[in-house]
């Protein structure tokens, strides 16, 4: 059951939503064209001496998820919100909020009855919430490829010597080489935890108030470093393995595993007590 | 010919300032203004409590500092003071909140196909204006009215001194910063101008959602997607185009409608193209698909 369940789920939310994917890659390319540019308008302005720049996979990617390093009110400077890091997050939680709810009102409604397991539904949904994530960073991560070697550069997920030069970073670097394979792993992990936590909450409340929550604690992920604000994890900036006093990757697994899990269980919980017959998102 | 007294738009209005989602938004966005008015004024008699018990003079009275003016009301109610979350919080989402109300309303009518009826029973030019007009009037309330319930809250406990000149360091201000004049002279209808800018550029991001109607299938997008549009354009602006382009001028409404300059400075005149690019957009959907096609 739960398997025809998962299979319509990704056939009318994955593979039917194919101009919405295509929607998020023009928006990728865009943001990680951004950083091409900036080596690029570095390249044309450096002195014939000085060897040009080149950027790497890794670099492409820290781009878009590098974030921004721990704000400190006390310095008086003014909060400016990681607008690229936000949007990327923004944008796929968007595009994951509507499905199930839409479901639930349509279709969903018959298949769940004629099911009769209300558990069944919900984990077939946060299965496609997974997927669906999968899915977006898989895109990411292949366009960022795609795009080093159509630029002549390294495909590898290692950083360029240079490039945390390029970030404001107040705390003390690690020493090069860089470990960035575990935050590109962990990245998705936090999306896929944050994005199945604003799932449970439509259960709750209206999708457009559930995505104004998210967009709030995003923010507050970027302006507060707390290991409760798992968005945190997902900045490479705020990470141990880039700087000696960020947060361990580890840690970050646990607690999007952990979030999952209560995301799983209080759906369940909520999905089996809701009046879906009267149910309007 | 309409006029504001007509009975659609009293219809459209009663709906839009009546309907559970601006009653939930509104309240959010009023939330979120007093917890910041909290946060503001707990963290200050801290630091007050501080200032009085280090600072004495040789006579044992508590020295005046030159940092006081930028200690007042101006500067830190919630747009006065750049550096608290609760401000980067409002002013990020008050794209968001301006088209919760009622961008998504002609999309409900348009399904449920009560904009035909009331097409023939009105007009389109009386329908549609009303929508609009409704959409931008709820979509500013939520954004100016919260700002406006801070500001007086925040009165009631941190004192108003007049911002000196002398202090400008604090106040995150250049010269070239729209009626930045007027922040030293009259700061009252300098703060009053900047909720009002901010109303009228959040009510006006909101009617892109009504016309967005005529394209979208799901109300939630008529909300979400100009939001993100913004946002997509914000992070171009700010990350590539101002550099390339050399201009000194901040073109992102998310922040030229902060009373604190953060980035860039802002110009009248990127208010204004702002506002005629939305009407004209406005005027083109409307034309295209509300004027040429049939309601029916």
């Amino acid at each position: 059951m739960y398997c025809k369940f998962l299979w319509f789920d990704v056939r009318q939310g994955l593979l039917r939503c194919w101009k919405k994917l295509l929607a998020a890659c023009a928006v990728m390319l865009c943001l990680l064209l951004l950083h091409c540019l900036l080596i690029y308008t570095h390249n044309t302005t450096l002195p014939p001496s000085e060897a040009a720049l080149s950027f790497t996979t890794g670099d492409l990617l820290a781009s878009v998820l590098c974030g921004i390093p721990p704000y400190d009110p006390v310095a008086q400077q003014p909060f400016l919100f990681p607008a690229i890091w936000l949007l990327f997050f923004l944008l796929l939680l968007y595009q994951v909020l509507l499905y199930p709810m839409e479901n639930l009102n349509g279709i969903g409604q018959t298949m769940l009855m004629l099911s009769k397991s209300r558990r069944v539904w919900w984990l077939s949904k946060c299965s496609w919430c997974a997927l669906y994530v999968l899915v977006y960073f898989a895109l990411f991560y292949a366009l960022a490829a795609l795009l080093t070697l159509a630029a002549g550069g390294e495909v590898t997920l290692a950083l360029s010597s240079y490039y945390p030069s390029l970030w404001e970073v107040r705390n003390e670097l690690q020493p090069p080489p860089w470990d960035t394979l575990p935050f590109f792993l962990l990245a998705p992990c936090i999306a896929c935890a944050l994005a199945l936590a604003q799932a449970t909450a439509t259960l709750w409340m209206r999708p457009i108030f559930a995505f104004f929550a998210s967009c709030l604690y995003w923010l507050a992920s970027s302006y507060f470093l707390s290991p409760l604000l798992l968005g945190n994890y997902a900045m490479m900036q705020r990470i141990q393995t880039m700087v000696s006093d960020g947060l361990p990757c580890l840690s970050g697994l646990v607690s999007a595993a952990l979030l999952c899990v209560c995301c799983l269980a209080l759906g369940c919980w909520r999905s089996a007590r809701m009046d879906i017959l009267t149910f309007d998102y | 010919m309409p006029t504001l007294s007509t009975p659609s738009l009293r219809t459209q209005l009663y709906q839009a300032f009546h309907n559970k989602m601006f009653l939930i938004t509104m309240a959010l966005m009023c939330l979120l203004s007093i917890c910041a008015v909290y946060l503001i004024v707990s963290s200050r008699a801290e630091s007050l409590q501080l200032q009085n018990e280090f600072y004495f003079d040789e006579q044992g009275i508590p020295r005046v500092t030159l940092d006081i003016p930028a200690t007042s009301l101006y500067c830190k109610w919630l747009g006065g003071d750049a550096t608290t979350f609760a401000t980067a919080a409002f002013y990020l989402v008050a794209f968001l909140a301006c088209s919760i109300p009622f961008s998504w309303s002609l999309l409900s009518e348009r399904k449920s196909g009560y904009d035909g009826q009331m097409v023939l029973r009105c007009g389109r030019l009386r329908y549609y204006s009303a929508k609009y007009a409704a959409a931008f009037l709820s979509g500013a309330a939520v954004v100016a009215v919260p700002l406006l319930l801070n500001f007086v809250l925040t009165a009631c406990f941190i004192p108003a001194f007049t911002p000196e000149p002398y202090a400008e360091l604090y106040y995150g201000l250049t010269t070239t910063y729209l009626w930045n004049g007027l922040f030293f002279q009259h700061p009252v209808l300098y703060v009053l101008l900047y909720i009002l800018l901010a109303g009228v550029m959040a009510g006006a991001w909101a009617t892109l959602g009504v016309s967005l109607s005529f394209f979208c299938r799901n109300q939630f997008q008529t909300i979400i997607l100009p939001y993100l549009s913004l946002l997509f354009f914000h992070v171009l602006w700010n990350s590539m185009l101002n550099n390339a382009l050399r201009c000194p001028v901040q073109l992102s409404p998310i922040y030229f409608i902060i009373p604190r300059e953060l980035t860039s400075s802002n110009h009248p005149l990127v208010i204004v193209a702002w506002l005629a690019a939305i009407a004209l957009v406005n005027l083109l959907v409307v034309w295209r698909k509300g004027w040429r096609t049939d309601v029916l």
